[in-house]
This record gives C-alpha cells, sequence and structure tokens, in this order.
C-alpha cells in the first residue's frame, strides 16, 4: 500500500507543482498562426509575481517538429495574463525540415495536420530558465480555412436592383460562433476602393450575420443610381477576424431606366422637305404649324431601298393646334432596316402635303 | 504536382519570352506635342522670320539684350531689334545659359542640328506670342499660393438594430484645394466617429489625405498657355506657305532685275519652286528662244541660272518644300485634337512658358498620395493597400517609377468589438516598381517590396506581432496586340524571415534581412499569373482567360487579399448580336486552394454563371441569369460538397404606359438552391424569390412601390422566408424640398413582423448646401429572440456645401 502512494506522490508532485501556472488556449482559432500561438492566456494561481521564460514547441503527428519558440524572460502577475507583446515580438524561432514547417516560416500559417501545441514554463534561474515551472499541451486536428470569397453581385457589375440581395461562400470549416460582418459604401468618382471602405459612412454594416448571405437591410437607403459601391464581408468569432474578402464594386445602372438620347431640336417640316434628306436614329422629328383643330397626322411610309418592304406597325400621331414638336417613333414599327432609305408622306390638315426622304438607322446602345 | 509546376514554368516563359520580345520592339513615338511633325527646315525658318520682321514694332518698349557678339547665322534673316527681342524671349522661357550660348554664335555648340531645331521651336513660340501681350514676365506659370475651400460634409446617423452602422455614426468630411507654385494640391479631411451597441466606446478615426492634382495642373498650364499664346499661329496654321514662298522668290527674282539682268518674266516663282535645275534650265531656254528681241548670250543665261539655283538652295531644294507643305496639312488636320487636349497643350508648354525644376518635375509626377491612402499597382505587388504614408508614381520619356512607404492598416474605426486579427496587424512598408511604359499600357516592370512586422496593435491590442521581415520581388510584363487585346503576365516571390533575440537577448542571433535568403523554397513562395484580355469587333464579342498560381507559403504585405496555395483559372466570354440589343455573358471561374504542404489535400471552388440579355424592344428588356457555385473538400481518400449556390432567374424592365401614365417595372423572378455547412448541422435550403418595383412619374411626382419576396420551401434557414414591402410617394414642396414618404411592412416568419413608415426630404438651400433626412420607425407586431437583424427605428441626417 505504502509503494502505491509513493507512486501516486512522485505522479502527482509535478502536477501540484505546475497546477500553479496553466495556459488557456483555442487552437480552432489560435492555433493556426503563429501570431495566434501568442494569444495564450497564462493563469498564475498564486499571490506572488513570477518571471518566467516561455518555450512554445508545434509538432504534428507525421511531420515531426514544425517550430518551436522562446522568450526572454517576463513577468507572470496573479491571476490571468496575456503574453507580454515585447516577449512575443523579440521571441526566437526555429523551425523545422519538413515541408509544412517551410509554409509556416514563410507564411506564418499553419497547413493541415494533427497538431499538437505545447506551451513550457520556466523559471528564471539568474536570468537563465531555471526549473520548469508549468507545462500544457494541446492537441487539434487543423483544416485550413477555405478563402472567404464572394459571389454576387460580380466584381465590376451593373445591375439594376436597388435593394440587392448578397452572396458569398462561406468560410469552412464551419467553427462554432463564426460569423458574417458585411459593409457597404459608396465609392465616389476616382476613390480607391479601400479608401472609401474607410472614409465613407457605410450603407450596410451589418454583424452577426450567420448565413452567407445577406438581404439588402430593409432599414438602410436604397442604392442610388448611377452610383458605384465597393463592399466586403469578414468572418469572425467573438472579437476575432478570421478572415478578409476581397473588396469588390458594382455599379446601379438600370440601362432602359436611362437610355435617354439628348434632346434634339425640331426643325420645321417645311425646311426638312426641301433639304430632302434625313436620318432617322430610331425616330423621325419635326416642328408643324396646324391652325386648325386637334386632328390625327395622316401619313405614310415607304421604303424606296426595297419597296416591297412594307413599314408596319406606324404609331398613331395626335395634333394640337398651334405649333406641334411631332416625334414619330419606329423603334417598335416592323419592316424597317438600319441603312435603308425610306419616304414619308405627310398630309397635313390645311390639305397641303409633304414628303420627307430618310435613311432609316438603328440605336446603338 | 507535375502539371502544376508546368503550368507555372509556362506562365514564366511567357514572361520572359515577352520580355525578350519587347526589349527588340521599341514603343511606337507618343503622339506629343513634342512629335508634331512640323518640318523644321531652313526655308520654313525663313517664312517665320519674314512674317517676324513685318511685326517688328510688336515688342517696342520690350528691354532687349545686347548685340549679338558672334555671327548667330541662324538669326540672320531676322531684324535687329526683332532678334534682340527674340534672344530676350529665349532667355525668359528657357534661361540665361541658351541666349548666351545663341549670343556666341554656336562657337560652343557641338550639337549644332539641335540647337537649330531649338531655335525652330522658339522661333515658333515667339511667333505665336499674343501680340498685346508681350510682356515677358507674365510668362511664367503664378507662384503665388492659393487656397480654394472645396466642400465640406457632415453625416450622422442613429440605428437601434444590433448590427446595420448600430449606434450613433458621424462622418465629417471636408475638402480643399491649396497651390502653391501653380501646383494644386487637394485636401481631404475625415473623422468617421460613433458609439456601437456592441462596445459603448467612443470609436474615433482621423483620416487625412493629400493628393496631387495632376488635372487640375495640366488644366491650368493649358489656360496659362493659352492666355499668352495663339497656339494655331504656334502650329503656324495662319501662315499660307504656298502663298509666302511664291512672295518671297517674286520678291528675289525682283532683285535680281535691280541687279540689271533683264530676263524677267522669263521664269516663273512657282517654276522656281517646283522644277528641278534641268526643267529649269529647259523653260528658260524655251522661254529665251521664244522673245528673240530679249535674246541673251549663253553667258549670261547661264550667270541667270545660277542665281535661279542659288535662290533654290535657299529654299532648301524641292524636297523639303514637299516636307514643309505636307506637315502643314498633317498639322491642319490634328490641330483641334493637340490645342484642345490639355495634356498636350501642358506638354508644350515646357518649351513656351518658363518653369522651376519642381513644376517640370510634376508635369512628369502621374500621382502622388500622402496620408492613409491607397496604394494599387497589380495583384503581385501592391493592390487594394491601405496605408499611412506616402505613394506616387511618375513616367519621364515611357520610363515609369512607382514608390511607397507607410505602414499598413486594416481594422476601421466602424469595425467596433474586433480587436484580433490573424497576422500582425501592422507593417512598415517601403516599396519601388520601375521600368519601361505606363501601367495599364504595354509595360516592363520590376518591383521590390520590403516590410517589416510592427510591434503596435492598434485597433488590435489582443494580437502579438512577431518580429518579421518580409521580401517580395516581382516582374510585371504586359503586351499590347493592337485590336487583338493585351496579354499580361507577372510573376512575384516572397521571402520571409521571423525571429528576435529570444532568451538569450543576443541581438547578433535575431533575423537577418529576408532578401538574403530570396531564392529559398522557390515554388512554396511564388505567385505567378497570366491574362489575356481582348475582343474581336467583327464577332461582337469581349473575352478574358487567365491561370493564376500561388505556393502555400507566399506572403505578399503589399496585397492584402492575396491568395495561398491556390490554382485559378477562368474564361470570361461575351457576346453581344444586333447592336448590342442581344448579350450573352459566359463566366467561369475555378478555384483549388490546396490545404496541405504534402497530401493532395483541397478546397476546390467552381463557379459558373451564364447571362443573357435582350431588348426585344425600347421599352421592354429580358435577362435571365443560370449560376452556379460549388465548393468540394477533397482529400485523397473522399471528396465532398461542403456548398452548393445554384440559381436561375429571369427579370424584366418595362417603360410602359397604363392609358396615359408613364411607368417604369423592374421585376423578377427566381429559384434558387443553396446547400452548406454550418457548425451545428448541414443547411438545405431552396428559395423562390421574387422582386418587383413599379415607379409611376405623375406630373413630376413619383409613386413608387417595391416587394421582395423570398421562401424557402425547405424551412431550413431561419431568415429565409422574407416578405419585406413598402409603397410611396414622392413630390416636391414649398418648391425647393425634395420629400418621400412611404408605408413599410416587413415579415421574417417565425422571427419578427413589423409595420413602419419612412420619410426622407432633401433640399437644396442657397445653391451651394444640399440638406439630407431620412428617418424610418417600425412597429413590432411579432417579435422573437432570434432577431438580430431586423432593428425599429433609423434615421439618417447628412448636411453638404459644395462649391463646385
Amino acid at each position: 500500500m505504502k509503494r502505491y502512494f509513493f507512486t501516486l506522490a512522485v505522479l502527482l508532485l509535478p502536477f501540484f507543482s505546475m497546477a500553479q501556472l496553466s495556459v488557456t488556449f483555442m487552437p480552432e482559432t489560435q492555433g493556426r498562426t503563429l501570431e495566434g500561438l501568442m494569444m495564450a492566456r497564462i493563469m498564475n494561481g498564486e499571490t506572488q509575481r513570477r518571471p518566467v521564460f516561455m518555450v512554445i514547441r508545434v509538432t504534428e503527428a507525421t511531420a515531426g517538429l514544425i517550430t518551436e519558440g522562446r522568450t526572454a524572460s517576463f513577468d507572470v502577475n496573479p491571476g490571468l495574463n496575456s503574453i507580454p507583446p515585447s516577449a512575443a515580438y523579440n521571441m526566437s524561432w526555429t523551425f523545422g525540415q519538413h515541408a509544412a514547417a517551410t509554409v509556416l516560416r514563410q507564411s506564418h500559417y499553419f497547413t493541415e495536420g494533427e497538431y499538437e501545441y505545447c506551451y513550457e514554463l520556466y523559471e528564471n534561474d539568474g536570468n537563465k530558465p531555471g526549473a520548469l515551472a508549468g507545462e500544457q499541451c494541446f492537441n487539434y486536428l487543423l483544416e485550413p480555412f477555405s478563402p472567404l470569397m464572394l459571389t454576387e453581385p460580380y466584381d465590376g457589375d451593373q445591375i439594376c436592383e436597388k435593394r440587392p440581395t448578397l452572396f458569398w461562400q462561406p468560410m469552412l470549416p464551419a467553427i462554432p460562433g463564426m460569423m458574417y460582418r458585411l459593409s457597404l459604401v459608396e465609392v465616389k468618382p476616382g476613390q480607391a476602393k479601400a479608401e472609401a471602405l474607410h472614409y465613407n459612412m457605410p450603407v450596410i454594416q451589418q454583424i452577426n450575420i450567420p448565413t452567407p448571405m445577406l438581404f439588402y437591410p430593409p432599414l438602410s437607403r436604397e442604392l442610388e443610381e448611377g452610383k458605384r459601391y465597393a463592399w466586403q464581408v469578414l468572418a469572425t468569432r467573438n472579437e476575432m477576424i478570421l478572415g478578409r474578402s476581397e473588396i469588390w464594386d458594382f455599379e446601379v445602372k438600370c440601362l432602359d431606366s436611362t437610355a435617354k438620347k439628348p434632346a434634339e431640336s425640331f426643325r420645321n417640316i417645311e425646311d426638312l422637305a426641301r433639304g430632302n434628306f434625313y436620318i432617322a436614329e430610331g425616330d423621325i422629328r419635326f416642328a408643324v404649324h396646324n391652325s386648325y383643330d386637334k386632328a390625327a397626322l395622316s401619313y405614310t411610309i415607304q421604303c424606296i431601298t426595297k419597296p416591297e418592304e412594307k413599314p408596319e406597325k406606324l404609331p398613331k400621331v395626335q395634333l394640337n393646334r398651334g405649333r406641334n414638336e411631332v416625334i414619330i417613333d419606329l423603334r417598335d414599327s416592323r419592316g424597317f432596316t438600319d441603312g435603308y432609305y425610306y419616304i414619308l408622306n405627310l398630309k397635313l390638315p390645311n390639305g397641303e402635303s409633304r414628303s420627307l426622304r430618310f435613311m432609316y438607322k438603328e440605336e446603338v446602345e | 504536382m507535375p502539371i502544376k509546376f508546368g503550368a507555372v514554368l509556362c506562365c514564366m516563359l511567357i514572361t520572359l519570352t515577352a520580355n525578350a520580345q519587347q526589349l527588340q520592339r521599341a514603343l511606337p513615338p507618343a503622339d506629343s506635342a513634342g512629335n508634331i511633325p512640323i518640318a523644321a527646315n531652313p526655308l520654313m525658318r525663313r517664312i517665320i522670320m519674314d512674317s517676324l520682321n513685318r511685326y517688328k514694332d510688336r515688342l517696342k518698349g520690350q528691354p532687349g539684350i545686347s548685340r549679338p557678339e558672334g555671327p548667330a547665322a541662324v538669326l540672320n534673316g531676322l531684324n535687329e531689334p526683332v532678334k534682340q527681342q527674340f534672344l530676350s524671349y529665349i532667355q525668359k522661357t528657357s534661361g540665361p545659359e541658351k541666349a548666351k550660348q545663341l549670343k556666341e554664335g554656336f562657337s560652343v555648340l557641338k550639337d549644332t542640328a539641335r540647337m537649330q531645331q531649338f531655335v525652330d521651336e522658339k522661333l515658333r513660340g515667339f511667333y505665336a506670342l499674343f501680340k498685346d501681350d508681350p510682356n515677358f514676365s507674365k510668362l511664367a506659370l503664378p507662384g503665388k499660393i492659393e487656397n480654394k475651400f472645396s466642400g465640406a460634409k457632415a453625416e450622422t446617423s442613429f440605428g437601434d438594430t444590433t448590427g446595420n452602422g448600430s449606434g450613433w455614426w458621424s462622418n465629417v468630411n471636408v475638402q480643399d484645394r491649396f497651390s502653391a507654385g501653380s501646383i494644386p494640391v487637394n485636401l481631404q479631411y475625415a473623422n468617421v466617429s460613433g458609439y456601437s451597441r456592441v462596445d459603448t466606446r467612443l470609436e474615433d478615426d482621423n483620416l487625412v489625405k493629400f493628393n496631387f492634382d495632376k488635372e487640375a495642373y495640366l488644366k491650368k498650364i493649358d489656360a496659362h498657355v493659352k492666355k499668352n499664346y495663339d497656339l494655331k499661329k504656334y502650329f503656324l496654321d495662319d501662315i499660307d506657305f504656298r502663298g509666302q514662298l511664291q512672295s518671297f522668290v517674286s520678291a528675289k527674282m525682283k532683285s535680281f532685275d535691280q541687279l540689271g539682268d533683264s530676263l524677267s518674266g522669263m521664269v516663273k516663282p512657282e517654276q522656281v519652286i517646283y522644277l528641278d535645275s534641268i526643267q529649269l534650265r529647259n523653260v528658260l531656254n524655251e522661254n529665251a528662244l521664244k522673245e528673240p528681241a530679249r535674246r541673251m548670250a549663253d553667258s549670261s543665261l547661264d550667270k541667270y541660272m545660277g542665281r535661279l539655283m542659288d535662290l533654290k538652295k535657299e529654299l532648301g531644294g524641292g524636297l523639303e518644300i514637299k516636307d514643309m507643305l505636307n506637315s502643314q496639312h498633317t498639322v491642319r488636320n490634328n490641330l483641334g485634337k493637340w490645342i484642345n487636349d490639355p495634356a498636350s497643350t501642358a506638354r508644350m508648354a515646357q518649351d513656351l512658358v518658363p518653369m522651376s525644376g519642381l513644376q517640370r518635375f510634376f508635369m512628369k509626377v502621374k500621382d502622388l498620395n500622402l496620408g492613409n491612402i491607397a496604394a494599387n499597382a497589380s495583384k503581385g505587388t501592391v493592390s487594394d493597400l491601405f496605408m499611412t504614408g506616402m505613394a506616387g508614381s511618375l513616367l519621364s520619356k515611357n520610363n515609369y517609377l512607382m514608390t511607397a512607404i507607410g505602414k499598413t492598416r486594416e481594422i476601421r474605426a466602424m469595425d467596433a468589438g474586433l480587436d484580433a486579427t490573424m497576422n500582425a496587424p501592422a507593417k512598415s512598408l517601403q516599396f519601388v516598381r520601375l521600368g519601361k511604359g505606363d501601367l495599364g499600357n504595354g509595360h516592363s516592370h520590376l518591383s521590390v517590396l520590403n516590410a517589416n512586422s510592427r510591434n503596435e496593435p492598434g485597433r488590435a491590442p489582443n494580437v502579438r506581432a512577431l518580429m518579421q521581415n518580409t521580401f517580395v520581388g516581382a516582374v510585371s510584363k504586359q503586351i499590347s496586340l493592337g485590336e487583338y487585346g493585351q496579354i499580361a503576365a507577372e510573376l512575384s516571390k516572397s521571402a520571409n524571415r521571423t525571429g528576435g533575440a529570444g532568451p538569450s537577448a543576443d541581438h547578433a542571433a535575431m533575423t537577418k534581412a529576408a532578401v538574403a535568403n530570396f531564392f529559398d523554397d522557390f515554388f512554396v513562395t511564388l505567385s505567378t499569373g497570366v491574362s489575356y484580355t481582348g475582343s474581336v469587333r467583327e464577332w461582337g464579342t469581349t473575352h478574358k482567360v487567365y491561370f493564376n498560381y500561388s505556393g502555400l507559403g507566399y506572403n505578399n504585405p503589399g496585397n492584402p487579399y492575396a491568395r495561398r496555395g491556390m490554382i485559378q483559372y477562368g474564361l470570361n466570354l461575351k457576346r453581344s448580336w444586333l447592336k448590342n440589343r442581344a448579350v450573352v455573358q459566359l463566366r467561369t471561374d475555378v478555384k483549388n486552394m490546396e490545404r496541405s504542404a504534402v497530401s493532395g489535400s483541397q478546397w476546390k471552388n467552381y463557379n459558373f454563371s451564364l447571362d443573357g440579355r435582350y431588348r426585344l424592344s425600347r421599352k421592354l428588356t429580358l435577362s435571365g441569369r443560370l449560376m452556379q457555385s460549388q465548393m468540394n473538400t477533397v482529400s485523397d481518400k473522399y471528396s465532398d460538397a461542403v456548398f452548393t449556390n445554384r440559381k436561375i432567374s429571369f427579370s424584366s424592365s418595362w417603360n410602359g404606359k397604363t392609358g396615359r401614365l408613364p411607368f417604369f417595372n423592374q421585376a423578377s423572378l427566381g429559384l434558387q438552391q443553396m446547400h452548406y455547412i454550418t457548425a451545428a448541422e448541414p443547411v438545405k435550403s431552396l428559395f423562390v424569390n421574387t422582386q418587383v418595383s413599379h415607379t409611376i412619374p405623375v406630373n413630376g411626382k413619383m409613386i413608387a412601390a417595391t416587394i421582395f419576396y423570398n421562401r424557402d420551401l425547405k424551412n431550413a434557414a431561419v431568415y429565409s422566408n422574407l416578405l419585406n414591402m413598402d409603397a410611396g410617394y414622392h413630390y416636391t414642396l414649398l418648391k425647393i424640398l425634395q420629400c418621400g414618404s412611404s408605408l413599410t411592412f416587413l415579415d421574417n416568419k417565425d422571427v419578427v413582423r413589423q409595420i413602419g413608415v419612412r420619410q426622407q426630404a432633401s433640399a437644396q438651400l442657397l445653391k451651394r448646401w444640399n440638406v439630407n433626412l431620412s428617418v424610418d420607425a417600425r412597429k413590432d407586431l411579432v417579435t422573437s429572440a432570434q432577431n438580430y437583424l431586423y432593428g425599429n427605428f433609423r434615421t439618417e441626417l447628412s448636411l453638404h456645401y459644395q462649391l463646385n
């Protein structure tokens, strides 16, 4: 029996001696980068401040040693401690020879693997590492995050919706508590997207989005025609940014609602008829004086280039009393071919006739 | 693996081959004032001088400089007072050194042809000076300091949603322009501050940006040049060369008569100009035979012929005359373009206007930004980088230089509640890019970037930065294929060193510069890409194909969004028919991201979309979209779909009429499948969604209604069953107040149901002030604990003062 007690005492001795310093570490978020390892917290259960040296050793099941970092001495106060910034900044690092260690050395990111993260704390013995004062290891099967990528509206696209739904690809593997944040800002003319995100007041600044999409927030004012907007999504967990998407932009432009031709003057039909040549880009415009009462304009159009082609579905035009600015819109009529010549025969309310030869040209957007 | 390396090698070869090709092919000359093909020859010089001599009194009272000491032969055609004024003009516009060289009669000059060209250009400038403004002291660009307040904007908003810019936020933006020595600089100051609902601490960002306004600078110079010079005269548009030539030759021939020859009228001036020596001799002989009364001895004819040939020599021979007349034709065809383009006139200004070294330097500067700024060049160098520091670029004689120095920053004041990032939040960074050709055009550039992490967390106090030095070197190449488009290729390589002195506190053991091991781990730290963008007008197509590779260890602090361990390729094809009435666009994009340095474990992404649009008539446009976005997790043993987003949607835009009332209607209907993995469970949704917005303008007022409805047929996600409606009336009050009043209704099944009002008002006051106010207030009819997206109140107020 005594022998068992002795064995138990020997086994528990290091535990009791180390239990005074313990480490809190969340490998699912903090075990992904070298900087993340520094977010571990040290708990000092004693009432005394303790100067310690720290060694962080990360090994992978098949690759062996990945990295080892050593700090200079720093004080651990009673209670929960962060690693002091200067101790972290001045740590020395050695890296293993495996390809996974090479990637970490170059990029500070851990690749996929079965990792063991060990934190060792040593007493400061005459400004040299002394006895082991605490040790704690954490195991985690790490799967690196997929890239956070936006999907819709596409980068550089033109959209018509004033309240578009925004989509992106989720960042996986899904870890509990991960949410998305979305910012959408107007981009002023000549402004860079990255500047717009920092300088401008967001139209949308939505946090706590659980899904990889956001219906346009009903309380946000709608987007404006002709303006350009930039947006970005962050993946977060509590206070930590786990990933950022690229910054994409799009323009709100409804092609059909804005396709307005510049104002064109209306030349008198007498002048036009004399000139006997006119280019009708989608429509024929002229001014005519009507001294009589309201009446429908009587007109016909014939094709000169191919007389067998008969223009159809010509619009009805109403003449008012006085000066009329007439638009005969041919866009929705049939039988008009780009580049062909036509003749318009008008019969004015006073009985006079006018004819106008014109070439039809289709509008180009 | 071999495929990957093969593709990367292919990219590298394209980059290097393209580089070799570029070296052999000189860039075509820029269409600049320096290349304006005015044939500078003695004849033209003579004509200008004759014109100047006729205006000799124009510069009365101007201080001249002393009489030239040496025989400045090139100026011999000028009358003495004009010559003095011309030298004075040169002294003012090009400095006393040039004037001195001219005074010394070119005796010290080695490159006479260059000096003659200089004189020709100066003569044209002197000729083009406005007659009534010959005060040389006013030729210099105004040097006084000017300041012009451009405008200010203040915005404030309050909202009670958990997110959505919640809490109080305000943004004050002030813009100003000042110029010193005619160099305009814009100043922008922004203060973003507020309290969020997740963190009651005041978050505050003060952002300042100075940027050199190149466009304003060119316009300023353009206006100054046009104020002092008649540019049509500079291009000698007012000179009738043919007529001038004839009158010059006639005058000379008359002088022969005064010398005692009586062959006047035997040869016409045009014949002297256009005929060669043999033809001229024949004409002379023929005419002499025709008029026996005036028959002369052969010796006299020879003597006369000799004089004609001297005159012809003075004209510079037939070739130069042809050159001169041709060049005037070309100039006249392009005159408008050269004179009306500020970039072109500003280039001319360097010869016409005295400019300081700084002013000349800023002519070459493309952009220069200082303060809290963004830096952009290319994906393998700096891209979408926000920093505090300086970034600028210049282009001189097709030599490009870009530099950026500063400290990167990521988290904004608006990101309240976030205090940690995955990497060092701030790095000090130095970047240089140089080479031939401008960014955006054909170019060959070499870039280097050096970055050191900073031990200052800024807005991320929970991050512990590590001592780190990163070096990136890149070769960028763009080749223009003319109408066939362009090929861009880039090869970027990073190297990283991490670590400080550690427990030994031995600073000698600290990290060496990363550049010392730049070529280590080559493929792991390489990023390369090649793309081809072009169009075929006959087919109505535009297209882009691209391939990018980046190693798992690639680390570029200049591009915060650079991907690691990714192979990406894709195609973007757009075709239009019937003069753009029908458009089809296809996008495909594959992104495979490695997870492991040794196994084949990957995230495989595939995106496909097909968009079509057909303008049925001027009133009705129909469009459709077919889209699929998918991500698979792949290992050596399995492949599983972890995200799928499939969508088919149709939409229409309709400009129609109901009776006499026109309307604009925009509607869409879609079916969407969305599957993804969450920490709790997989979500499998099937959405039907529709959106309709209808606008009716009525006598300057407007009625507008919008309905958005999304139904999850599988009821899988919390926020998926949403009905959002609003209907409103937009009107004008008191002639200046544009108002909109709407009723709103929102129903998110099992989460929240709200009804509310939205009121907007904006006014343009005293021409320069613009005020906008909006209030959206909603009452919950039903609510639940799950509602953290939809608040009850939001108001925004903005006040805008604009000078321009």
